[in-house]
């Protein structure tokens, strides 16, 4: 791996690209009053994404051997995260949450462990604990908790 | 003398005591809740005390308001989860603490620091509600453009060792605050076209993503490893006089963040999420050691819980000596009390001396009776979190996450937020982007933007040439101004007394 290509440089990129993304939205149709703000903080964001990019370029410093130590569990991890977050009101709270819980608890399982008396206590388990908190969160808190626009006429 | 008597006649009843236990042992677990709010907790309550008496109504919603506050710290030392926004700070070293296998002692400090706070904070309240309350309305746009400033100042310590990126962070905390509708002009800004953003970012939900998603990833990669372990060797009562000597042989720390945490929960829209972090910068900036916090330093629990714990009680200063609710529970407080036919202003300490002081008095009994719950508690919920494997732990706190950042407002886009900061919060933390400052932005850039544009249109009427020179005239201003920039210079500063003091004593022992 190049050797300039460390943490600050990533970094300063990052902050950059982040200006970018709200630069680029910056419309004409905004009120003085709504751009005001953002208009003499993104300038400031520019320049110290540029001095941490700078920073890098220079001491070359903060190698990235040891950052982002993804590995396979921790990757499904996230993918379920995001399908469990993008289906919770499609598909529902008691679903897309008993689903996502039971693949997980399965996955955590040595492959070697996953028989199917472990299979059925985690899928119990992963309905009992979906279940209490929609009851407790409907029943006593008066938080509506998606059923499911799918499922819906 | 008499009103007092009249007062602690009016609580130490049966009833009182009994609502105010169950108000107490409901909140510590809303609070411990991820995404359920104080404000949402005393909103639930308050249906419930229209059929109460006025004193039992208003002491079982004052216990409950503290009780959630204090709440927060079991999910921030236990999951690195703020329960609420109060409790960000306490992250910082709580989990650190309970990861070292001080999960107990973190739970006990974090007890007595937030009984310590509220009863310092109700001395507060009791003491001087009128002459603060009258000098909190002296803050105009201005000031509160300067108060946010110096907030974020606070970057300046948070990331002494990473500066510029501590400031890059909070300036990407503010352009995140600015998502949505804006707050002077109603523009809808960055919403990518989405009319789900169009009501801007959820704190909680960001908080979340930013504290508690990245720890799960990091928990993921090994799921079948204990993350935490309950040290043995010290045992339980060793944790309580720990805990016991944190707060008090340490009272400068408790008495200064107690003291912060009440002024700041005095300024209106400031609250417990701004004075946790500020008093936790205060104590990080006063300590011998600066360095170990963050690492499990339990000073730094101390400071965040006995802040936002006074902060609770600062709310109600000039809720019931002006009549003006500082905060949104405040708010709702305000409204209960209206149902018991009490309007809050100068006259409630005359009109209804007894009900106003019971209600005050209250937070005395009900500070130290959540201390004694915190303890009694803390002991059994940090060994069953250890208990639990991490492979259950890990969709049990998801789980937890996502109905969390749901029940804020019912919002699905609420909970892909959550998700997305919690990516963003991995790969800034891995890259040293402190999720701290970028949460101080998120909370400090909506009040700098609303005080600097308007501002500067009460500036425009006094001079359309230079309108900002109102930011540089009013004599708070000015203060705050001096206050930032010694702030900012703070590490430098204190290089320079180290060095000097290091010169000292090397000339000493030359000499000898």
């Amino acid at each position: 791996m190049n050797s300039r290509f460390n943490i600050d440089t990533l970094g300063g990129l990052s902050i950059l690209a982040i200006v970018a993304f709200f630069f680029l939205q910056l419309g004409d149709d905004f009120t003085p009053f709504g751009l005001f703000f953002p208009e003499r903080i993104l300038p400031i964001l520019t320049l110290l994404g540029a001095l941490i990019l700078a920073k890098g370029l220079l001491r070359s410093s903060g190698n990235l051997k040891g950052v982002f130590q993804i590995n396979k569990t921790m990757v499904i991890s996230m993918v379920t995260g995001a399908a469990w977050a993008l289906l919770l009101v499609p598909v529902g709270f008691i679903l897309a949450s008993f689903l996502s819980m039971f693949f997980l608890l399965m996955i955590y399982i040595p492959k070697g462990e996953r028989t199917l008396k472990r299979a059925l206590t985690n899928g119990v388990g992963s309905l009992i604990c979906v279940l209490f908190f929609y009851y407790v969160f409907v029943q006593f808190l008066g938080v509506t908790l998606p059923d499911g626009s799918l499922f819906m006429d | 003398m008499d009103i007092i008597l009249t007062a602690a006649d009016n609580i130490f009843t049966f009833q009182n005591m009994l609502f105010m236990t169950v108000a107490i042992f409901l909140g510590i677990i809303g609070g411990a809740l991820p995404g359920f709010s104080a404000t949402m907790a005393v909103a639930l309550m308050v249906p419930f005390t229209f059929t109460m008496d006025t004193i039992p109504g208003l002491v079982t919603i004052g216990a409950l308001y503290a009780a959630t506050i204090f709440g927060g710290a079991f999910s921030a030392i236990l999951l690195n989860t703020p329960g609420t926004p109060s409790s960000i700070a306490t992250c910082f070293d709580g989990y650190p603490m309970a990861k070292q296998g001080r999960g107990e002692e973190a739970l006990y400090t974090a007890s007595v620091a937030s009984s310590f706070g509220g009863v310092i904070g109700t001395f507060i309240l009791v003491l001087f509600a009128l002459p603060l309350a009258r000098f909190s309305l002296r803050f105009g746009p201005p000031e509160f453009f300067w108060t946010a400033i110096f907030g974020l100042t606070i970057i300046a310590s948070l990331s002494s060792e990473a500066m510029l990126k501590g400031f890059a962070g909070g300036l990407v905390g503010i352009m995140i605050s600015m998502i949505g509708l804006a707050p002077i002009g109603g523009d809808i800004r960055f919403n990518l076209g989405m009319v789900s953003l169009q009501g801007g970012v959820e704190l909680v939900s960001v908080l979340i993503g930013f504290f508690c998603i990245p720890e799960v990833f990091r928990m993921a990669s090994t799921p079948n490893q204990k993350q935490m372990v309950v040290d043995k060797v010290r045992g339980s009562k060793q944790a309580l006089i720990d805990a016991w000597r944190n707060v008090v042989c340490h009272m400068g720390n408790t008495m200064r963040s107690s003291i912060i945490g009440a002024l700041i929960g005095i300024l209106p829209g400031a609250g417990g999420n701004i004075s946790n972090i500020v008093a936790y910068n205060e104590a990080k900036r006063a300590a011998k050691n600066p360095e170990t916090f963050g690492k499990g330093n339990a000073q730094g629990v101390v400071a965040t819980e006995s802040a936002n714990n006074a902060t609770v009680e600062g709310a109600l200063v000039p809720l019931l000596a002006m009549g003006i609710p500082g905060s949104p529970p405040a708010a709702i407080i305000f409204g209960a009390l209206l149902m018991q036919g009490i309007t809050p202003g100068p006259e409630l300490f005359s009109k209804n001396g007894d009900i106003t002081y019971a209600f005050m008095f209250s937070f005395f009994v009900c500070n130290i009776l959540m201390a004694v719950f915190g303890i009694l508690t803390g002991k059994y919920i940090f060994r069953l979190v250890t208990k639990i494997p991490s492979r259950c732990l890990i969709p049990g706190i998801l789980l937890l996450t996502i109905v969390g950042s749901y029940a804020i407002r019912n919002n699905g886009m609420d909970v892909i937020i959550m998700f997305v900061s919690g990516l963003v919060g991995y790969y800034l933390k891995e890259l040293e982007f402190d999720p701290g400052p970028i949460v101080l932005g998120l909370i400090l850039g909506p009040i700098a933007e609303r005080g600097f544009v308007q501002g500067l249109l009460m500036g425009g009427a006094v001079s359309q040439d230079a309108p900002w020179i109102i930011f540089f005239t009013r004599p708070l201003c000015i203060v705050l101004i001096v206050l930032s920039l010694l702030s900012i210079s703070w590490p430098l500063i204190k290089k320079y007394i180290d060095r000097r003091r290091a010169g000292r004593s090397s000339e000493v022992r030359h000499e000898q």
